[in-house]
């Protein structure tokens, strides 16, 4: 038993680490990297990994490592934005969905299934053809295929919640509706919304990715991992660290905030523990 | 565990044992691959890159055409005339029938044209018939027609115009082609394949050795070039240099060039919605920092040349007038010398299907941030980047557009004559030349006035040419006997296997 | 009793789902509209004729004179009726296409799918038998990893290693199956793999976490007691009590590999009908991309629909909300 605990514990740390690094890449990039990340130099193009590039470089001789240390700010704050804005979104209709019931939570959860009955990537390739893309836009979609899973969550967790003898004992003394539903309640869902807020920021992550993959993520010469996977697809008989590289940075940090995710549920809902 | 993971492996090897099998076994099956699917095969209004290049002119055939050296080769005419400045007289070919089985006669020829001049076809080409007033069947094999002024480019638009029988209509070619071409249409799965098979009527059926023609739709470049590899195609139409070089690379592969490099890459410009850019020093200052050398050498690697025109060097009265090179330093100074000294900002739309102008877009964008200037690259589908370029929107957009003939008047009608209403409003004069010059008939007064044009377009920059470019072509080893001319247009009547 | 209530259920679980059906259609049909491009534009042309009766001409064969809410309703009649319309690019019938295209992507799906069936359930048996076990944690490291791991980072890993490393394979490309089998087969494998393992991942942890609740429960440990051999007591009870969720689990991931293949599709240049939803969009053929979408929305609220009941009427032990 307590063996296994020091093993989480390890893994729970590798994942800080990686994190805190990303962190510190998006606040302070040049501490990791000399170079401009939008510099172009053509009589560079695609070298290999060597002693000055690292990670060698892409098609317009633009050094990889400092891309991806770069990078690493438009793909965090898409996932913490997304996360933020699904919070935003989803904590108060599911919290009213959960509490009032009856037509008024037909209505929302229907709302819900019908976006969740597109497959994420799908409904982020509709909705990504309305707006022009920024770091903006891009949370706007992701939030919209992602927002109702915090919905329901959080509506199924009321449902359970506002039985509890505390919350009826709130009514009883006269306690308004709102200050129940927002603070009584709400503060019984923290755990759920904490856990599902990391999950869904790697989750965010991913989507970029996989949008910024079919060519429809930020707009060159912009730095982004899914972005440089997109573009080095084509050189991927030239110059393969640059291909792998966001592969394995995109893979880490998803690893890492999934990681850290489990951690969390198990710190926080000591229950589900297995 | 290590039973799956041996499973996985052996088939990974059986399927390695196969992977030579593949190619092409059926010979006289030849399959083309095409970047995308057309819409229909309506060759009045049907203006895509795949059908125009590799289906139009083997379903369909014109007059003549230009081969790759840019000669005229006699198709359904076997000679022509030009009786004085405004009369033609074209002998045409006789015992040629359609595909379905109607005999070609000069009537078809007059029905076609009037139909592109009829607007409720909505023919895209339809203005470079403006001028023709009278046609006359003088009997089923000779024609006359007469033009209501001079026009020089009118040989080079008969070239361009693919001749329908007169039993048909636009609408009911853009399921069905009939034309007179070497190979008939059989079948078309959207988004699929188009299959074409050998016209056993055909004027010169003894040399057509292919059997079928089958066009392969591959989007993706990589893909594309994989089936090369792989012997599922033999041909693959217009491919970007990326490919190209993965072609080049295989010794199997061979790459077929056209002979001049004669599509334009450009940029238009957007004079009328963004001040800085209406002033010529500026645009001076911008193109002094692009670096076409390097565009021309690292992005089309080494295919393509710097455009030193906003004509390309294949048309007549083409004269070297823009001598601007790469000098940063020249750029920030002149830059200083005009308002816009701090910089500013504007957008370029490009396709997204159009890796090459985007490279150059994001060369050129870093250099000018160097001068203050902000470039923002708007890469978007065909659909918003055509909303853009129709509804003269932008600061600037990357466009390419390809040769027809060796007259510029066919250039100054597509590319200049449209933006007279928006970028080129401010220069009435230039607009005039441009309109009197197609009509003219005097060789030094056109000679004169095509470089004054030239001239014109490089100090005001409403479009600006950077580099201009060869058609490149893959195909596997054992084919020969296509042509593919300055236009792009490929031709497959002569192709064999050699084996 | 539990008849009646398993009725209600179903018909309450059915109006639920032709509630969504109509949100997403309406959903599908504004998002579609919203998007910027003109679609007459993209038939026309850049060079082509645009005088006005020329435009109004081409709209009017398009459908598109007529005010939004009737476009609407006119596209929901024709769907109704298994018709989707003709697509603005070609002309050719969407329903065709789509359900040509529906055809490649099951190939890939169903492929995927049961080598994920065949290699996950006796790894999820095991591990979860012999919890804490090497193979147990060697399984659990490798559904962690493939979980996290996004399905082009492996698709570009497998390509860099089978085609650009070892050249064993083509990279991307699809032949149809009647046409060449062997080609259909060595283009399939990459894809296949790279969904099938992600699929081995989910259901590896899922076949795991049910057994080990199975085999923790009175009746196996009864069973055991009673001196059965291990073996008969895995097929005839784990096994047996795990098929009816499983069923219903690769049943929802199949619904929605539907059109979450799009990535794979697009990276192996596997024609199926993600593939041909980025090309449609792209081309702004509005009637092919609400038809594909609106046929995988479809199909997915109808498995889920199904699978819930099924699970209701396999596995009494549910509770009817």
């Amino acid at each position: 038993m307590l063996k296994k605990k020091s093993k989480i514990n390890f893994v729970t740390i590798f994942a800080l680490i990686i994190l805190a690094v990303v962190i510190l890449m998006v606040i302070f990039p040049s501490l990791f990297t000399s170079y401009d990340p939008l510099e172009v130099n053509m009589e560079k193009k695609l070298l290999n990994p060597c002693s000055e590039h690292i990670l060698g470089t892409d098609e317009y001789g633009r050094d990889i490592f400092c891309r991806i240390v770069y990078g690493a700010r438009s793909s965090v704050s898409v996932g913490l934005g997304t996360a933020l804005l699904s919070a935003l979104l989803g904590v108060p209709l599911g919290l009213i969905a959960g509490y009032y019931g009856g037509v008024i939570d037909n209505i929302i959860m229907r709302i819900m299934d019908a976006f969740q009955s597109f497959p994420s990537i799908l409904l982020a390739i509709l909705l990504s053809t309305i707006f022009e893309t920024s770091v903006f836009s891009l949370i706007l979609t992701i939030s919209a295929v992602s927002f109702p899973r915090f919905a329901k969550l959080v509506r199924g967790n009321v449902l359970t919640i506002k039985k509890q003898d505390y919350v009826l004992a709130a009514k009883v003394a006269g306690v308004s509706k709102p200050y129940i539903l927002f603070n009584t309640i709400l503060r019984n869902c923290m755990s759920v919304v904490v856990v599902q807020f990391s999950m869904l920021t790697a989750t965010a992550i991913l989507i970029e990715a996989g949008m910024s993959f079919l060519g429809l993520g930020l707009k060159p010469p912009a730095p982004a991992w899914g972005s440089m996977l997109f573009y080095a697809n084509k050189y991927i008989n030239s110059n393969i660290s640059y291909i792998l590289s966001p592969t394995f940075t995109i893979f880490l940090v998803v690893l890492s905030i999934n990681l850290l995710g489990d951690a969390l549920r198990d710190l926080l809902d000591p229950k589900k523990k297995n | 565990m290590k039973k799956i993971i041996a499973l996985v492996l052996c088939f990974c090897l059986c399927l390695t044992v196969f992977a030579g099998c593949g190619g092409n076994a059926n010979k006289g099956v030849l399959t083309i691959g095409l970047e995308a699917d057309v819409d229909n095969f309506d060759p009045f209004t049907n203006q895509q890159d795949p059908f125009v290049r590799f289906i139009n002119f083997n379903c369909y055939e014109a007059l003549f055409h230009y081969d790759e050296n840019m000669q005229l080769v006699m198709d359904l005419a076997t000679s022509y005339e030009k009786v004085n400045e405004t009369t033609y007289t074209f002998k045409l070919r006789e015992n040629v029938t359609f595909h379905n089985g109607e005999a070609f006669t000069a009537d078809d020829v007059i029905y076609t044209i009037n139909t592109i001049k009829d607007e409720a076809t909505g023919a895209w080409r339809s203005s470079q018939y403006a001028n023709v007033a009278e046609m006359k069947a003088i009997d089923n094999y000779n024609l006359e027609i007469k033009l209501s002024a001079p026009q020089a480019g009118f040989i080079d638009n008969l070239a361009y115009t693919a001749i329908v029988s007169k039993s048909t209509t636009p609408a009911s070619l853009t399921t069905n082609p009939v034309g007179t071409g070497a190979f008939k249409f059989v079948s078309w799965t959207p988004n699929d394949s188009i299959k074409f098979a050998k016209y056993e009527g055909y004027w010169e059926a003894d040399k057509v050795e292919l059997k079928e023609l089958v066009f392969k739709i591959i989007p993706d470049s990589t893909v594309a070039v994989t089936n090369l590899k792989s012997g599922t195609i033999q041909f693959l139409g217009s491919i970007d240099i990326e490919s190209a070089n993965a072609v080049a690379e295989d010794k199997n592969l061979v790459l077929i060039e056209s002979k001049s490099a004669s599509t334009i890459y450009e940029f238009e410009i957007g004079r009328h919605n963004n001040s800085a850019l209406a002033n010529p020093d500026v645009v001076k200052a911008m193109f002094l920092a692009l670096d076409k050398e390097t565009v021309a050498k690292q992005v089309f690697g080494g295919k393509a040349s710097v455009a030193k025109s906003p004509f390309p060097s294949v048309s007549k009265y083409y004269a070297e007038v823009d001598t601007d090179g790469y000098d940063i330093e020249k750029a920030k100074q002149l830059l200083s010398t005009t308002p816009y000294k701090d910089g500013f900002e504007f957008e370029v739309f490009v396709l997204n299907s159009d890796a090459a102008s985007q490279q150059t877009l994001i060369i050129w964008q870093a250099a000018l941030k160097q001068l203050g200037i902000n470039m923002k690259i708007n890469i978007s589908e065909i659909s918003v980047w055509l909303d853009a370029y129709l509804n003269r929107s932008y600061d600037m957009i990357a466009n390419y557009y390809s040769m027809v003939g060796t007259d510029p008047s066919t250039y100054c009608s597509v590319i200049m004559a449209a933006l007279a209403d928006y970028q080129t409003k401010d220069l009435p004069e230039l607009n005039n030349l441009i309109t009197t010059s197609a009509n003219g008939s005097d060789e030094t007064v056109r000679a004169n006035n095509y470089k004054q044009i030239q001239e014109m377009i490089v100090k005001y920059r409403p479009v600006a040419s950077y580099v201009e470019c060869a058609n490149i072509n893959g195909t596997t080893g054992e084919l020969s006997g296509v042509t593919v001319n300055a236009m792009g247009h490929g031709f497959f009547k002569y192709a064999t296997f050699s084996k | 009793m539990r008849f009646t209530s398993t009725l209600k259920y179903i018909c309450r679980r059915l109006l639920m789902s032709i509630a969504v059906l109509f949100i997403v259609t309406v959903m599908i049909f504004v998002i579609v509209r919203l998007s910027p491009g003109d679609p007459v534009q993209s038939r026309i042309g850049p060079y082509g004729d645009y005088s006005a009766e020329n435009v109004a001409r081409i709209e009017a064969e398009m459908g598109l004179d007529k005010p939004l809410p009737v476009q609407y309703g006119i596209w929901l009649k024709d769907c109704l009726k298994g018709n989707l319309g003709v697509s603005l690019r070609n002309g050719a019938s969407v329903t065709e296409i789509v359900m040509e295209k529906l055809a490649v992507s099951v190939e890939l799906i169903i492929v995927s799918i049961i080598f994920a069936v065949i290699i996950s359930i006796p790894l999820g048996i095991i591990s979860g038998i012999k919890s804490g076990s090497p193979i147990d944690q060697i399984a659990s490291v490798f559904s962690t990893g493939f979980l996290a791991m996004p399905s082009f980072c492996t698709g570009l890993l497998l390509i860099v290693v089978l085609s650009v490393k070892l050249n064993i394979l083509p990279a991307n490309g699809y032949v149809s199956f009647a046409e060449n089998p062997m080609m259909n087969i060595q283009f399939l494998f990459m894809p296949a793999l790279t969904l099938g393992l992600y699929l081995i991942a989910v259901l590896t942890r899922f076949v795991r976490s049910e057994t080990m609740e199975v085999a923790t429960s009175n009746y196996v440990r009864t069973a055991r007691a009673k001196g059965l051999p291990s073996s008969m007591v895995n097929k005839r009870y784990i096994l047996k009590n795990i098929t009816t969720t499983l069923v219903t689990v690769v049943g929802i991931e199949f619904a929605t590999l539907l059109g979450g293949t799009v990535i794979v599709e697009q990276l192996f240049g596997w024609s199926g009908l993600g593939w041909y939803i980025c090309q449609s969009v792209a081309n702004r053929d509005y009637p092919a991309v609400q038809g594909s979408v609106l046929v995988i929305a479809v199909a997915f609220v109808l498995i889920n629909l199904l699978m819930d009941i099924l699970y209701v009427i396999l596995d009494p032990r549910i509770e009817l909300e």
